[in-house]
Protein backbone atom coordinates (compact mmCIF):
# COMPACT_ATOMS: atom_id res chain seq x y z
CA UNK A 1 0.00 0.00 0.00
CA UNK A 2 2.65 2.25 0.54
CA UNK A 3 4.71 1.70 -2.08
CA UNK A 4 1.78 2.75 -3.78
CA UNK A 5 1.51 6.01 -2.94
CA UNK A 6 5.00 6.67 -3.24
CA UNK A 7 4.95 5.67 -6.78
CA UNK A 8 1.38 7.61 -6.91
CA UNK A 9 3.97 10.49 -5.86
CA UNK A 10 6.84 9.84 -8.20
CA UNK A 11 3.93 10.24 -10.71
CA UNK A 12 3.00 13.50 -9.53
CA UNK A 13 6.05 14.93 -9.51
CA UNK A 14 6.94 13.70 -13.21
CA UNK A 15 5.34 16.41 -15.22
CA UNK A 16 6.87 18.74 -13.19
CA UNK A 17 10.52 16.78 -13.66
CA UNK A 18 9.73 16.95 -17.76
CA UNK A 19 9.13 20.27 -17.72
CA UNK A 20 13.28 20.65 -17.06
CA UNK A 21 14.98 23.63 -15.41
CA UNK A 22 16.97 26.15 -16.21
CA UNK A 23 20.73 24.72 -17.05
CA UNK A 24 22.70 24.90 -13.43
CA UNK A 25 26.13 23.22 -12.87
CA UNK A 26 25.36 20.54 -9.18
CA UNK A 27 27.30 22.21 -7.42
CA UNK A 28 24.40 24.75 -7.09
CA UNK A 29 22.10 22.03 -6.32
CA UNK A 30 20.84 20.22 -3.84
CA UNK A 31 20.23 16.30 -3.90
CA UNK A 32 17.86 14.34 -2.11
CA UNK A 33 15.73 11.35 -2.01
CA UNK A 34 12.22 10.65 -2.34
CA UNK A 35 11.67 7.52 -1.32
CA UNK A 36 13.75 5.77 -3.99
CA UNK A 37 14.12 8.25 -6.43
CA UNK A 38 16.60 11.31 -6.55
CA UNK A 39 16.56 14.43 -7.32
CA UNK A 40 18.28 17.75 -7.19
CA UNK A 41 16.78 20.97 -6.15
CA UNK A 42 18.44 24.66 -6.96
CA UNK A 43 19.87 26.09 -3.82
CA UNK A 44 20.84 29.22 -5.56
CA UNK A 45 17.29 31.63 -3.78
CA UNK A 46 17.07 28.71 -1.07
CA UNK A 47 17.97 30.10 2.79
CA UNK A 48 16.97 26.95 4.60
CA UNK A 49 16.02 23.65 4.62
CA UNK A 50 15.09 21.37 7.41
CA UNK A 51 13.32 17.94 7.78
CA UNK A 52 11.21 16.31 10.49
CA UNK A 53 10.00 13.42 11.12
CA UNK A 54 7.71 13.45 7.79
CA UNK A 55 7.99 16.46 6.48
CA UNK A 56 10.51 18.56 4.13
CA UNK A 57 10.59 22.30 4.83
CA UNK A 58 12.71 24.52 1.87
CA UNK A 59 12.71 28.32 2.80
CA UNK A 60 13.45 30.64 0.09
CA UNK A 61 15.23 33.75 0.00
CA UNK A 62 12.78 36.04 -1.23
CA UNK A 63 10.73 34.21 2.08
CA UNK A 64 8.21 31.57 0.04
CA UNK A 65 8.08 28.24 1.45
CA UNK A 66 7.51 24.63 0.23
CA UNK A 67 6.50 22.12 2.50
CA UNK A 68 6.24 18.53 1.43
CA UNK A 69 4.25 16.35 4.20
CA UNK A 70 3.73 12.50 4.29
CA UNK A 71 0.28 12.33 6.76
CA UNK A 72 -0.95 9.22 8.39
CA UNK A 73 -4.72 10.07 8.23
CA UNK A 74 -5.17 7.21 10.99
CA UNK A 75 -3.48 9.35 13.52
CA UNK A 76 -5.65 12.63 13.05
CA UNK A 77 -7.86 13.17 15.80
CA UNK A 78 -11.10 12.77 13.73
CA UNK A 79 -14.13 10.69 14.93
CA UNK A 80 -14.08 7.21 14.93
CA UNK A 81 -15.33 5.71 11.35
CA UNK A 82 -13.83 8.33 9.42
CA UNK A 83 -12.76 7.17 6.14
CA UNK A 84 -9.71 9.00 4.27
CA UNK A 85 -11.35 8.89 0.41
CA UNK A 86 -15.19 10.33 1.32
CA UNK A 87 -13.59 12.38 3.52
CA UNK A 88 -10.93 14.42 1.40
CA UNK A 89 -13.61 14.79 -1.43
CA UNK A 90 -16.06 16.32 1.64
CA UNK A 91 -13.65 18.50 2.28
CA UNK A 92 -11.27 19.82 -1.09
CA UNK A 93 -13.02 17.75 -2.77
CA UNK A 94 -16.87 17.79 -4.99
CA UNK A 95 -18.52 15.61 -2.43
CA UNK A 96 -21.29 17.04 -0.12
CA UNK A 97 -20.00 16.91 3.21
CA UNK A 98 -23.20 15.24 5.73
CA UNK A 99 -21.06 15.73 9.15
CA UNK A 100 -21.86 19.62 9.99
CA UNK A 101 -18.43 19.52 12.02
CA UNK A 102 -17.18 19.11 8.57
CA UNK A 103 -19.58 21.28 6.61
CA UNK A 104 -18.19 24.12 9.10
CA UNK A 105 -14.82 22.93 8.11
CA UNK A 106 -15.56 23.47 4.44
CA UNK A 107 -16.69 26.53 4.74
CA UNK A 108 -13.91 27.81 7.02
CA UNK A 109 -10.90 26.33 4.74
CA UNK A 110 -12.59 27.57 1.57
CA UNK A 111 -13.08 31.16 2.68
CA UNK A 112 -9.65 32.28 1.38
CA UNK A 113 -9.33 29.83 -1.53
CA UNK A 114 -9.40 31.75 -4.88
CA UNK A 115 -9.08 28.36 -7.37
CA UNK A 116 -9.61 24.36 -6.44
CA UNK A 117 -9.77 21.76 -9.12
CA UNK A 118 -9.57 18.09 -8.64
CA UNK A 119 -7.34 16.21 -10.81
CA UNK A 120 -7.68 12.46 -11.83
CA UNK A 121 -5.81 9.98 -13.65
CA UNK A 122 -6.38 6.23 -14.40
CA UNK A 123 -3.62 4.75 -11.97
CA UNK A 124 -6.08 5.75 -8.73
CA UNK A 125 -4.00 9.13 -8.00
CA UNK A 126 -6.22 12.14 -6.61
CA UNK A 127 -5.04 15.61 -6.33
CA UNK A 128 -6.89 18.38 -4.88
CA UNK A 129 -5.54 21.29 -5.71
CA UNK A 130 -6.42 24.53 -3.83
CA UNK A 131 -5.01 28.42 -4.87
CA UNK A 132 -5.02 31.18 -2.45
CA UNK A 133 -3.90 34.33 -3.27
CA UNK A 134 -0.22 33.84 -1.99
CA UNK A 135 -0.49 30.30 -1.16
CA UNK A 136 -0.96 26.92 -3.00
CA UNK A 137 -1.93 23.54 -1.60
CA UNK A 138 -2.30 19.90 -2.86
CA UNK A 139 -3.56 16.81 -1.27
CA UNK A 140 -2.40 13.61 -3.13
CA UNK A 141 -4.54 10.36 -2.40
CA UNK A 142 -4.45 7.26 -3.61
CA UNK A 143 -7.16 4.71 -4.44
CA UNK A 144 -5.19 1.69 -2.86
CA UNK A 145 -4.56 3.82 0.39
CA UNK A 146 -6.56 4.24 3.11
CA UNK A 147 -4.35 5.62 5.49
CA UNK A 148 -1.65 7.75 3.54
CA UNK A 149 -1.85 11.00 2.19
CA UNK A 150 0.48 13.40 0.70
CA UNK A 151 0.34 17.15 1.35
CA UNK A 152 2.24 19.97 -0.38
CA UNK A 153 2.17 23.34 0.87
CA UNK A 154 3.52 26.38 -1.12
CA UNK A 155 3.79 29.97 0.31
CA UNK A 156 4.72 33.02 -1.85
CA UNK A 157 5.86 31.17 -5.09
CA UNK A 158 3.23 29.05 -7.12
CA UNK A 159 3.53 24.89 -6.36
CA UNK A 160 4.15 24.34 -10.50
CA UNK A 161 7.26 27.09 -9.99
CA UNK A 162 8.62 25.53 -7.46
CA UNK A 163 7.94 21.98 -8.66
CA UNK A 164 9.48 22.55 -12.22
CA UNK A 165 12.78 23.46 -10.40
CA UNK A 166 13.36 19.88 -10.16
CA UNK A 167 15.93 17.70 -11.53
CA UNK A 168 15.64 13.94 -11.59
CA UNK A 169 19.49 12.61 -11.09
CA UNK B 1 7.78 42.72 24.32
CA UNK B 2 8.14 39.81 23.05
CA UNK B 3 11.26 38.91 24.81
CA UNK B 4 9.71 39.65 27.81
CA UNK B 5 6.97 36.99 27.53
CA UNK B 6 7.98 34.16 29.57
CA UNK B 7 6.92 30.71 28.98
CA UNK B 8 6.66 28.99 32.14
CA UNK B 9 6.86 25.32 32.09
CA UNK B 10 3.35 24.33 32.43
CA UNK B 11 2.79 26.43 29.03
CA UNK B 12 4.78 23.47 27.01
CA UNK B 13 2.33 21.50 28.67
CA UNK B 14 -0.63 22.98 27.31
CA UNK B 15 0.84 23.60 24.03
CA UNK B 16 1.25 19.84 23.90
CA UNK B 17 -2.40 19.40 24.42
CA UNK B 18 -3.42 21.60 21.64
CA UNK B 19 -1.19 20.23 19.42
CA UNK B 20 -2.47 17.22 20.52
CA UNK B 21 -6.35 18.05 19.67
CA UNK B 22 -5.74 19.20 16.04
CA UNK B 23 -3.25 16.92 14.79
CA UNK B 24 -3.36 13.87 17.18
CA UNK B 25 -1.40 12.64 20.40
CA UNK B 26 1.97 11.10 17.54
CA UNK B 27 2.08 14.49 16.29
CA UNK B 28 2.57 16.30 19.55
CA UNK B 29 4.88 13.56 20.91
CA UNK B 30 7.43 16.23 18.86
CA UNK B 31 6.97 19.00 20.62
CA UNK B 32 7.66 18.40 23.95
CA UNK B 33 8.89 22.15 24.37
CA UNK B 34 7.76 25.15 22.51
CA UNK B 35 9.14 28.51 20.96
CA UNK B 36 7.51 31.65 21.28
CA UNK B 37 6.68 31.46 16.89
CA UNK B 38 5.10 28.25 17.96
CA UNK B 39 2.70 29.43 20.60
CA UNK B 40 1.73 32.52 17.89
CA UNK B 41 0.71 29.80 15.39
CA UNK B 42 -1.21 27.94 17.78
CA UNK B 43 -3.09 30.96 18.48
CA UNK B 44 -3.75 31.79 14.75
CA UNK B 45 -5.19 28.12 15.17
CA UNK B 46 -7.52 28.93 17.60
CA UNK B 47 -8.95 32.06 16.03
CA UNK B 48 -8.88 30.42 12.83
CA UNK B 49 -11.00 27.70 14.14
CA UNK B 50 -13.62 29.81 16.27
CA UNK B 51 -16.38 28.93 14.31
CA UNK B 52 -15.91 25.44 14.64
CA UNK B 53 -19.12 24.99 16.93
CA UNK B 54 -17.47 21.60 18.75
CA UNK B 55 -14.50 23.84 19.73
CA UNK B 56 -16.61 26.57 21.13
CA UNK B 57 -18.38 23.82 23.40
CA UNK B 58 -15.14 23.20 25.36
CA UNK B 59 -13.17 26.51 24.99
CA UNK B 60 -15.84 29.64 24.84
CA UNK B 61 -15.13 32.69 22.94
CA UNK B 62 -11.85 31.88 21.74
CA UNK B 63 -12.27 35.51 19.57
CA UNK B 64 -9.03 36.79 18.46
CA UNK B 65 -8.83 40.83 18.05
CA UNK B 66 -10.87 42.48 15.55
CA UNK B 67 -9.07 43.64 12.46
CA UNK B 68 -5.50 42.27 14.01
CA UNK B 69 -3.61 39.23 13.72
CA UNK B 70 -3.50 37.37 17.29
CA UNK B 71 -0.09 38.54 18.97
CA UNK B 72 2.09 36.53 21.28
CA UNK B 73 0.59 37.58 24.31
CA UNK B 74 -3.10 36.82 23.24
CA UNK B 75 -2.18 33.22 21.59
CA UNK B 76 -0.27 32.53 24.88
CA UNK B 77 -3.60 33.28 27.11
CA UNK B 78 -5.74 31.11 24.43
CA UNK B 79 -3.21 28.21 24.94
CA UNK B 80 -2.91 28.51 28.40
CA UNK B 81 -7.32 28.72 28.79
CA UNK B 82 -7.83 25.89 25.74
CA UNK B 83 -5.21 23.50 27.31
CA UNK B 84 -6.67 23.85 30.92
CA UNK B 85 -10.25 23.29 29.02
CA UNK B 86 -8.63 20.12 27.55
CA UNK B 87 -6.78 18.99 30.42
CA UNK B 88 -9.87 19.41 32.68
CA UNK B 89 -12.01 17.44 30.30
CA UNK B 90 -12.58 13.38 30.98
CA UNK B 91 -13.56 12.89 28.22
CA UNK B 92 -11.62 12.18 24.33
CA UNK B 93 -12.10 14.60 22.03
CA UNK B 94 -12.26 14.09 18.20
CA UNK B 95 -13.17 17.08 16.45
CA UNK B 96 -13.90 17.04 12.69
CA UNK B 97 -14.11 20.46 12.21
CA UNK B 98 -11.02 21.83 14.02
CA UNK B 99 -8.79 18.69 13.05
CA UNK B 100 -9.61 20.03 9.25
CA UNK B 101 -8.87 23.16 10.25
CA UNK B 102 -5.58 22.64 11.59
CA UNK B 103 -4.42 20.94 8.85
CA UNK B 104 -3.80 24.66 7.07
CA UNK B 105 -1.59 25.65 9.86
CA UNK B 106 0.39 22.62 9.82
CA UNK B 107 3.70 23.79 7.67
CA UNK B 108 3.77 26.91 10.08
CA UNK B 109 3.61 25.14 13.18
CA UNK B 110 6.79 22.90 11.60
CA UNK B 111 8.53 25.68 10.63
CA UNK B 112 8.01 27.39 14.44
CA UNK B 113 8.87 23.93 16.01
CA UNK B 114 12.01 23.87 13.59
CA UNK B 115 12.96 27.90 13.95
CA UNK B 116 12.67 28.59 10.67
CA UNK B 117 9.93 31.50 11.98
CA UNK B 118 6.20 31.16 12.34
CA UNK B 119 3.99 34.32 11.36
Amino acid sequence: MRLLIRSAFFLFLFPAILMGCAAQPEKERVPFHIWQHAFTLPTDSMAAMAVTDNTLLIRYQDGARLAVSLVDFTSEPLPEGTELHPYMDQLYGNGEPEDPGLKQAREIVFKSVEERSVLTDKEGLTIYWLVEESRSQAFVVDDSSDDLYLMLDSEGRTLESILGTLKRR
Amino acid sequence: MTDRVELLEEDHVYARRVIAAFFGDAFSASYTTVNHDVIEVLGHMIAESSDCSEWIELVPSPIAPVGARPGLEWSLRQVRKVGRGLMASAKKHNFMCLTSVGRNFRTRLEEAKMGLGGF
